[in-house]
């Protein structure tokens, strides 16, 4: 269903939503960080429904009154009243809101980009059927009373770099579907796109470094068990001693003596063929060397990742990788 | 059953309801087939089945259309619209899938439940109308949520919620939507039969009538009532006969008014006449002021209903009411019309020769008209007439055969013979019929006149007073006429009916008939000129026509600031879900001693957070959030589990500590 105001519209109802998202813009300015929604930035227009009920209003109005049939016009008035109620209902429901941008999860190009917002109320009223568009996607969730939601939007990606996330549009039709309340939001989120992993390069010798000799593939340092640690953010999944957290119910990571895991690098040089070519190879290497738990370090023309190990290292490099060329540096 | 059939489900029962609304008046084959498509599509939804084919679809609206309008003749008019919506509502059903088709039923469904009480404005039917009017609001409630819709007992609270807050709004339009008069369309109507008095006189007719007990009309005075005696409502008056039925005479309108004795009291009364599909209107005696822009009067000295502005119909197809003033007694200066005279004493030439020799040999015997009209009337007194509602059928001649041979009948026999005895001895006379007395209803303040009053009594001319009633049949049975009238027929007591007028049961009756009059009078025939005196009381009456635009504006900033004033109370009560209140209240005891929830919180990390907090207030936190997760979150919750935490919040103390004091 075309709304109003929504974002991908060619022509003339296209210019229109463009100049009215505009004024909106001007009126309350970039938004950074939490987002209340005011009544100031809450918008209501009918929607199709609504156009369609107010006519049959008119119709029985009509009716009612070329009849002189008080009975008929109750119920018309009743209907009007409804609808009254359910204009307000819709307002409020977007009143008082707070949307907060959470996490967001970087992806390979051709995968969809995941923006993810917590959704909620101070005055812990609840807020039902809450619709969340960015470009041509919506994703839908309620705020029950006194809680927060998550809505996520997966926006897709086709090439490497910064994919930045448009305005977005925070509304809900609730309850009737008569008319739909909408608030711009303009957070200005981005998140780097990875190049495509792929690649079947085998890994040159020399990229191993002079730390000592490790064959490639070799489950790194299983007999140099070192001991338990607590778990940190990134670090790996297969790391974590299951039973020790069946155990204790905490979450504990097992440690490697450094000496066997020997770090290694991926050097831009290692790779032939065109950049883009260049850069899903090591993307490829890089996935996989942190899938196996390795540690590794990048080498590129511009810039270079010294070796570690864990998620945000992971992120480190493939973004290093995603903008390379790209002048963006950030 | 997937929410979505169920949605479906839902608002195919809605819909059903709304058919059913117009079940008495719309054809039942086409009833029939809208519920034969709605178990259908239902079926067809609950096999998965896929819709029907387009060129499907087209052959059954040619169909449906054929069918209309070989039933009705018609597209057009109230009842053929209403069928041929009812079929559509039908036809839309098998292209029904999506929350926008689920709302065209929902419309079409408002639209019968709107038409249903053009037909019928009975408060049953008005509160039909409501009920279905909720449900149908409840399935758009239900099908109109994305991402998946709503279940149907949530979706009734919701449509209700909306339905009340919104009724001061519905009451403000109610009042001051300006009303008008007469109609913007007509349609052809339908004429209906309705009982009550018929356009000319057979014998039988009236005594039919005695046995109904509908309300004619009721009347309200605004002075007192005239006496009981004098409580003729005039109707029809008959200046035609042919030896069995008597028929209106001349028409014409009344140039100018009968001139009233000094004397004369003078009465002031308001009707609200009962439908009765004819154009004429009952009036006491002798009227000598009406509504002239509603009704004419006729110079047989008959009130009529006029054609309204902009195709209002003459005849009262719905509860008309009009204001007028009578008196009793004339002045007796005028003179008759001679055409007006050649009419009254018209016979047939054959008819009743044994009563026309009767009349002539009373008239020899009496001295003065006045006297032979006594002379007549003792006749029926003193000879042994009855008067019955079961009269043996006459001869070839009426008159005759019941003045000499069966001597047994009801008003209108009575009314009959002696028009025709004094028309014989050559006085001008006419037949009229109407209702005579009525009964004071103290709950309403008004005389209520049932069909069971209708009557029929004689207007004779008599130079020097004019048209003088005459009734022969209080001649006979002079109970008929006095208070109290009802028993006074053998037939009617003995058949049951003594049961109905015990005091107990005649005072509910009253009390009814008082209810479904204000319905009546203040629902259903609330007008533009209820509006006026509205108004006036208001104190808006110099305003004009501007009064009611301002009223409305008013009406609605105060309904507008109800709404606002309770759905900000509401914000401020918060939640209706006991265990997510009872949650909050837990909530806010605790942020009350320093220790607020994040949005975002969970009820375990918050309690094991607070439990860190506050060591020695752990074990009573964490047994508040287990109850909470056991009552919100267990896939069956156990019926106690909610009072177990409401009672486990209640216990539930937080003192502040010296840290948070400071």
């Amino acid at each position: 269903m075309a709304a109003p105001g929504s974002v991908a519209h060619s022509g003339i109802r296209g210019a229109l939503a463009e100049r009215a998202y505009r004024w909106s813009r001007r009126r309350h300015g970039p938004d950074s960080g939490a987002v209340r929604v005011t009544r100031r930035r809450i918008y209501i227009l009918p929607t199709r429904l609504g156009f369609a009920y107010a006519a049959l209003l008119f119709a029985m109005l009509l009716g009612g009154l070329n009849y002189g049939n008080n009975l008929a016009l109750a119920l018309t008035f009743l209907l009007t009243g409804a609808g009254w109620v359910a204009m307000h209902e819709c307002h409020r429901n977007l009143l008082g809101l707070t949307v907060t941008p959470g996490a967001t999860h970087a992806p390979f190009a051709g995968q969809p980009a995941v923006f993810e917002f917590v959704i909620s109320d101070e005055a812990q009223r609840a807020h039902l059927d809450l619709a969340l568009r960015a470009e041509k996607t919506e994703s839908f969730a309620s705020v029950a009373a006194g809680m927060s939601a998550v809505i996520a939007l997966a926006v897709p990606t086709e090439r490497r770099g910064r994919r930045a996330l448009g305005r977005l549009r925070l509304s809900a039709t609730f309850p009737l579907g008569l008319c739909r309340a909408w608030t711009w939001l303009d957070p200005e989120l981005s998140c780097v796109v990875y190049p495509r992993p792929v690649g079947r390069r085998q890994l040159p010798a020399q990229a191993v470094a002079e730390t000592g000799p490790t064959r490639h593939g070799e489950t790194p340092g299983d007999e140099d068990f070192q001991g338990l640690r607590a778990f940190r953010a990134g670090d790996p999944l297969r790391r974590i001693a299951w039973k020790a957290y069946a155990r204790t119910g905490e979450l504990l990571v097992t440690q490697y003596t450094g000496r066997s895991a020997a770090p290694v690098i991926y050097d831009w040089n290692d790779t032939q063929g065109a950049a883009e070519r260049r850069l899903s190879q090591l993307a490829r290497w890089i996935v996989d060397a942190e899938a196996r738990g390795e540690r590794y370090g990048l080498n590129m023309p511009d810039a270079r990742v010294p070796p570690d190990t864990g998620l945000p290292h992971r992120h480190a490099c493939l973004s290093l990788l995603a903008l390379y060329g790209l002048g963006s540096a950030s | 059953m997937t929410p979505a059939v169920r949605t479906l489900a839902f608002t195919l029962f809605a819909l059903a309801l709304a058919v059913g609304a117009n079940i008495d008046h719309v054809p039942l084959w086409i009833t029939g087939s809208v519920y034969v498509a709605l178990a259908a599509r239902l079926y067809a939804e609950h096999r998965g089945r896929g819709l029907p084919r387009r060129s499907f679809k087209l052959a059954l609206v040619l169909a449906m259309v054929v069918a209309v309008f070989a039933a009705y003749r018609t597209l057009n008019g109230l009842a053929a619209g209403t069928a041929l919506l009812t079929l559509m509502a039908g036809l839309k059903l098998a292209e029904t899938r999506s929350a926008r088709d689920q709302a065209v039923l929902v419309f079409i469904g408002y639209f019968l439940c709107a038409a249903a009480l053009l037909y019928d404005q009975g408060p049953l039917r008005f509160l039909y109308a409501l009920l279905v009017c909720w449900i149908l609001t409840a399935a758009l409630a239900s099908a109109q949520r994305p991402p998946a819709p709503q279940q149907p007992a949530h979706a009734a609270a919701r449509a209700a919620r909306l339905l009340v807050l919104g009724a001061p709004l519905a009451v403000v339009l109610f009042l001051f939507v300006p009303r008008i008069e007469g109609r913007l369309w007509t349609v052809a109507g339908t004429a209906q039969a309705l009982s009550g008095l018929a356009e000319d006189m057979h014998p039988g007719d009236i005594s039919a009538l005695s046995l109904s007990d509908d309300p004619a009309f009721r009347v309200w005075f605004t002075g007192n009532p005239p006496p009981p005696q004098a409580r003729y409502w005039r109707a029809l008056v008959f200046e035609s006969f042919d030896g069995r039925t008597w028929r209106r005479g001349i028409t014409g309108f009344a140039t100018d008014l009968p001139e009233l004795a000094p004397a004369s009291a003078v009465f002031d009364y308001r009707i609200l006449l009962e439908p009765t599909g004819r154009s004429w209107l009952v009036a006491l005696e002798h009227v000598v002021q009406w509504p002239e822009n509603l009704t004419a009067y006729l110079r047989t000295g008959q009130l009529v209903r006029l054609p309204g502005a902009r195709g209002m119909p003459a005849t009262v197809t719905e509860p008309f009411a009009y204001q007028a003033r009578s008196a009793t007694i004339l002045a007796g200066t005028e003179t008759l019309a001679p055409d007006v005279r050649a009419a009254n004493l018209r016979l047939p030439r054959d008819a009743a020769p044994r009563a026309r020799a009767l009349a002539q040999e009373l008239y020899a015997q009496s001295s003065d008209p006045a006297e032979f009209i006594r002379r007549v009337l003792s006749r029926f007194h003193d000879e042994p007439y009855r008067y019955t509602l079961e009269p043996p059928p006459l001869g070839a001649d009426a008159v005759d055969s019941f003045l000499f041979e069966t001597q047994a009948g009801f008003c209108e026999h009575y009314a009959s013979a002696f028009t025709v005895l004094v028309r014989a001895a050559g006085i001008p006379a006419r037949v009229v019929t109407g209702y005579q007395g009525g009964q004071f209803n103290r709950y309403g303040g008004y005389w209520l006149v049932r069909q069971s009053n209708a009557h029929a009594w004689s207007e004779i001319w008599l130079s020097g007073r004019g048209w003088v009633r005459i009734d022969p049949t209080s001649a006979v049975a002079p109970e008929r006429v006095e208070p109290g009238a009802q028993g006074a027929f053998g037939e009617r007591a003995s058949s049951g009916r003594m049961l109905l007028d015990w005091p107990i049961f005649a005072q509910a009756r009253a009390v009814i008939d008082a209810a479904r009059t204000a319905w009546s009078e203040d629902l259903v025939g609330y007008s533009s000129r209820t509006q006026l005196q509205l108004m006036q009381r208001l104190g808006l009456g110099s305003f004009g026509s501007g009064a009611l635009a301002f009223a409305l504006g008013c009406g609605l900033i105060v309904a507008g600031g109800i709404l606002i004033a309770l759905l900000a109370l509401e914000l401020r009560r918060g939640e209706s879900d006991p265990v997510q209140a009872a949650w909050l209240r837990f909530c806010a005891r605790l942020a009350q001693v320093g220790l607020a929830r994040a949005p975002a919180e969970g009820p375990l990390d918050f309690a094991r957070r607070a439990a860190r907090r506050r060591p020695e207030l752990a074990a009573n936190i964490r047994r508040v959030a287990d109850a909470y997760i056991a009552a919100r979150y267990w896939p069956t919750p156990d019926p106690g589990s909610v009072q177990r935490l409401e009672a486990l919040v209640r216990e539930f103390r937080a003192p502040a500590t010296a840290g948070s004091r400071r």
